[in-house]
C-alpha cells in the first residue's frame, strides 16, 4: 500500500516538473540567476579538476586552518553539491526544493570561501552573495504579489550588486593602486592577453606605465560608480552593471567570467523586470 | 526614492527577510567604508589577507566581505640550499605582486605546483600595504618526503 503511495506521489512530481503551465516571472528570473552562477562554477572547471589533483598530491598542513577545511574531498563535495544544487534549481517547479537547494548552495559556496585550497578565490564569494539573494528571493515567491517581489528583488540585487563593486572601490584607495604601479606589474608587465599584448607591441615601456596609471584610476572610478547602483533607475543600473561585468572581462582577462558571470545574471534581475511587463493580480 | 519604494513595500508585503538581507549588506558596506580612514579596519583587511586574524571564527566572518583586487600585495619566493661546507644559502626564485590574498602564494593550486612540486625547502615573504599601514609575514615551506607541504610561520626581523 505505501509502496503504491510512494509512486502515485513520485508519478505526481515527475507530472509537476514535465507539464503544467508556464513558468512564473519570478521562478524564470530565479533561475535566470541560478543558471549564471552555474556558468561562474563551471567556467574555469578544468582548473578546479586539475587543483583538486594537485592537492591531493600535495597536502598542505598548516596551523591556521582546521583539518577539516583542508581536506580535498570536503573542497571538491562542496564544488560539486553547489553545482549540483544549481541544476536541480533550474529545472523544478517546486519552490520548496528551490529553496532548499538555495540553502544547500549558499552553504557550500561560503565553506568554499574559508576552505585552505578555495578561499583565495573570489568566484565562491561573488556567487555566495548572489544564492543568499536567491534564498530570499525564493522564499518569497509563494508570498508576495509577483509586482511587489519583482521590485524588491531589483533593488536588493542592486543593492548586493553595489556592495560587491564597493569592495573593490575601496581596497584600490592606495598610491599603488593609484599610480598603477600593481595593475602595470599584475597585467601590463607580461599577461599574455589580447589588449595587454596590443599595448606592449604598441607603446614604450614608459607610456605603458602612463597608460596603466590611467587604467587603474579608470578602474577605480568605476566600481565607486557601481557602488551607487541602487540609487540610479533600475534600468541603468542593471546596464551600467552589466556594461561594467563584461568590461572588466573583456578588457582585463576572460578567466573572470567565473567571477563576474554570476553579477552578470544579477544585473539581468533588473533588466529582465523592465522588459516583461507583469500585471498585478486584484486585490492584492 | 528607490530605498524609501523598497522600504514601503517591504512593511507592506511584512517582508523581514528582505529587510535582514538590507540590514546585512548595510552592515558590510558600513566596514568597507570605514576601510580608507579607520586604521583598525585597515589592519584587520591585512590580518586577514595573511590568515593572522586574531581568531579563525573572526576571519571567517571577514570572508564575506568582498575584496577583489585589494591592498598592495608582494611576495618574495627564495630557496635554502646547502652550501658545501654545511651552512645554507638563500636564491631567489621568484617575486611578483598578488591581487589578492598574499598567502594564495603558499597554498593555491598554482603555489603548490609551480613552486614547491620540486623544492625541499623554501621561504616566502608576503607584504601587504594599505596607505601607511604594512604588514610584513614570513613563512617555510617544507615538502615531506609523501610530497605533503608543511607551512610554518617564521618570525620577520
Amino acid at each position: 500500500m505505501s509502496l503504491v503511495h510512494e509512486f502515485s506521489g513520485a508519478d505526481r512530481w515527475l507530472q509537476s516538473e514535465s507539464v503544467g503551465p508556464p513558468l512564473s516571472t519570478p521562478m524564470f528570473i530565479n533561475r535566470l540567476v541560478i543558471a549564471s552562477v552555474f556558468i561562474s562554477l563551471v567556467w574555469k572547471v578544468k582548473y578546479f579538476a586539475m587543483g583538486f589533483m594537485i592537492c591531493f598530491a600535495h597536502p598542505l598542513k598548516d596551523s591556521f586552518f582546521p583539518t577539516i577545511l583542508s581536506n580535498t574531498f570536503v573542497s571538491m563535495g562542496c564544488y560539486f553539491l553547489a553545482m549540483m544544487s544549481c541544476i536541480v534549481i533550474v529545472s523544478t517547479r517546486q519552490t520548496k526544493v528551490a529553496l532548499g537547494c538555495a540553502v544547500a548552495l549558499a552553504a557550500s559556496l561560503y565553506i568554499l570561501c574559508i576552505h585552505q585550497q578555495t578561499y583565495n578565490d573570489v568566484t565562491f564569494l561573488t556567487c555566495f552573495w548572489t544564492a543568499i539573494w536567491s534564498i530570499w528571493f525564493t522564499s518569497r515567491i509563494d508570498r508576495d504579489p509577483e509586482n511587489a517581489l519583482l521590485e524588491k528583488g531589483v533593488f536588493l540585487s542592486h543593492v548586493v550588486l553595489s556592495v560587491i563593486f564597493l569592495g573593490g572601490a575601496v581596497g584600490k584607495m592606495t598610491p599603488g593602486y593609484w599610480t598603477g604601479q600593481v595593475l602595470y606589474e599584475i597585467y601590463f608587465a607580461d599577461r599574455d592577453f589580447w589588449f595587454f599584448n596590443t599595448l606592449r607591441e604598441s607603446f614604450a615601456d614608459e607610456t605603458l606605465h602612463f597608460i596603466s596609471g590611467w587604467y587603474s584610476r579608470f578602474v577605480i572610478g568605476t566600481e565607486l560608480a557601481c557602488s551607487l547602483l541602487w540609487l540610479l533607475p533600475p534600468r541603468l543600473a542593471s546596464l551600467l552593471a552589466l556594461v561594467t561585468c563584461c568590461g572588466i572581462c573583456i578588457m582585463s582577462n576572460v578567466l573572470l567570467f567565473s567571477v563576474l558571470t554570476c553579477l552578470i545574471g544579477l544585473s539581468l534581475v533588473g533588466l529582465v523586470r523592465s522588459t516583461i511587463s507583469v500585471a498585478e493580480p486584484v486585490g492584492t | 526614492m528607490r530605498l524609501t519604494r523598497f522600504f514601503k513595500t517591504i512593511t507592506r508585503t511584512q517582508d523581514f527577510s528582505a529587510a535582514l538581507l538590507f540590514g546585512f549588506v548595510l552592515a558590510i558596506a558600513a566596514w568597507l567604508v570605514l576601510m580608507p580612514f579607520n586604521k583598525q579596519v585597515q589592519q584587520a583587511t591585512m590580518l586577514r589577507f595573511h590568515l593572522q586574524s586574531k581568531s579563525f571564527l573572526a576571519w571567517c566572518g571577514l570572508q564575506v566581505v568582498p575584496s577583489m583586487y585589494n591592498l598592495e600585495n608582494r611576495y618574495w619566493l627564495t630557496e635554502s640550499q646547502q652550501n658545501r661546507d654545511g651552512t645554507w644559502s638563500q636564491k631567489k626564485i621568484d617575486s611578483g605582486m598578488a591581487n589578492h590574498f598574499p598567502t594564495r602564494m603558499l597554498t593555491s593550486y598554482d603555489a603548490r605546483y609551480r613552486f614547491y612540486g620540486e623544492r625541499r625547502h623554501a621561504e616566502m615573504l608576503l607584504e601587504s600595504r594599505f596607505q601607511n599601514q604594512a604588514l610584513v609575514t614570513k613563512w617555510k615551506v617544507v615538502r615531506q618526503l609523501d610530497n605533503s607541504l608543511i607551512v610554518t610561520q617564521e618570525p620577520t626581523n
